[in-house]
């Protein structure tokens, strides 16, 4: 029974068009966050101190690691949808490091890094739902029109957070606030070409 | 013809409706995400419009800073390495207490929505009267990880003054951006809150590249 439900998930489109591919993704995001939560409680905790010294050499690797994958977690979250579209596998993607990171601070405030996340987990999204709406068969296309309410929310949401950010002083040229604008920029293009194409 | 005519009209009475059902959903996914995005908090990138004086810019590689054991705050920040520890960063704000407690300082610094104990490099500093290195005893940043940079503290409290080493980190690498600057803030930071600085209050002597002059700000409670 639990099994069943667990293949029922990877087959939802929402996470992946591919099985084994879903599978990859879902583990990958388990990894990191799993990484995020030893790197932290490893300040406190001397047991955990020991493990991660034991399997990394030093605290300050393990987190220089972190760090790195948050990184190529907001790629990866672009690079995904090409492979195996699911909208919201490939937003979670650029996103869960941030929330991981806030959990186990206990603390929650949008800021540029989590801001940057979540435009690229916008424009992953954007990119699977324009590769399912090119391939959907059938008139109903029920798994586009999902991923195309999926993409528009998760895209106001970035593109708000981006001017909250930047409320004071906007687009100042920082790294961060032109590739956040970009990625938006050309995720909104792909779900401006799918909302002509089936409405 | 009657027939299919009719048929038509029902596909398209049909499609109508699911076209509207369908811009309800992204209606209805649209103001969700502005909903969360306008109703949680969320953290102003410190403007970096006001730069720092030219002046303060001046590292001298030769300065001889004062030891550890001297003053009641820390010197420096230090790596700890097989070898031993190994100075990194200059500490660049002290408070000497008086009627205010360690609490009030950091207070100041959580005020401003930053992350406690963010991902960052462990260091420590020298506590004279265990004659030990020590973990900071608060730190916070802007960002969790910094992977656009940011705005980082380390506070420790010895014998009754804290010592803070403030710095901006370069994005993701984490490299120092610059000193100055992150002392600069400090300040601004605590004189909005009514204490009072002294920017170049102490001369430490522990001048290091890219841009610290060797001296710490001196921040005091207000006179209320």
């Amino acid at each position: 029974m639990k099994e069943n439900s667990l293949l029922e998930l990877l087959r939802q489109p929402l996470l992946g068009k591919k099985k084994k591919r879903t599978s990859v993704g879902i583990v990958y995001i388990f990894s990191i966050s799993c990484l995020i939560i030893l790197s932290n409680l490893s300040g406190d905790s001397e047991f955990l101190l020991a493990l991660t010294e034991t399997v990394f050499g030093e605290l300050d690797r393990l987190r220089t690691f972190t760090i790195i994958l948050a990184v190529v977690s907001v790629f990866l979250s672009i690079i995904y949808p090409v492979w195996n579209r699911g909208p919201v596998l490939a937003a979670s993607i650029g996103i869960t490091p941030f929330l991981v990171g806030s959990l186990v601070s206990g603390h929650f405030v949008i800021e540029m890094d989590l801001v940057l996340g979540a435009c690229a987990g916008s424009l992953g999204a954007s990119i699977a739902t324009y590769r399912t709406a090119k391939t959907e068969e059938g008139n109903r296309k029920k798994d586009t029109i999902n991923s195309l309410v999926f993409s528009s929310g998760i895209t106001v949401f970035s593109l708000i957070s981006l001017f909250r950010v930047y409320q004071e002083d906007i687009f100042e040229v920082e790294t961060g606030a032109v590739f956040g604008f970009l990625f938006l920029v050309f995720g909104l293009s792909f779900l401006v070409y799918v909302v002509l194409d089936i409405l | 013809m009657n027939d299919s005519g009719g048929k038509n009209e029902e596909e398209g009475g049909e499609r109508d409706f699911r076209r509207r059902k369908t811009i309800q959903k992204i209606g209805l996914s649209l103001g969700l995400g502005s909903a969360m995005a306008l109703s949680l908090s969320a953290n102003q990138k410190i403007d970096l419009a006001h730069e720092e004086t030219s002046e303060g810019k001046t590292v001298n590689p030769k300065s001889s800073p004062l030891s550890e054991d001297e003053t009641p705050f820390a010197v420096w920040q230090y790596e700890k390495k097989e070898s031993g520890y190994e100075s990194t960063s200059p500490i660049n704000v002290v408070f000497p207490l008086e009627n205010r407690s360690f609490s009030d300082v950091l207070d100041v610094f959580k005020a401003k929505d930053w992350y406690p104990y963010p991902e960052e490099f462990v260091r420590y500093a020298w506590d004279r009267e265990s004659q030990e290195f020590q973990k900071p005893d608060w730190t916070g940043a802007e960002a969790y990880f910094g992977i656009t940079g940011r705005l980082h503290v380390r506070c420790w409290e010895f014998e009754g003054v804290g010592s803070v080493q403030a710095h901006f980190d370069s994005p993701t690498f984490h490299d120092i951006e610059s000193y100055a600057k992150a002392r600069q803030k400090i300040v601004e930071i605590f004189e909005k809150q009514g204490w009072v600085a002294e920017y170049r209050g102490i001369n430490l002597r522990n001048d290091k590249k890219p841009d610290h002059d060797g001296t710490a700000a001196v921040i005091r409670e207000g006179g209320r």
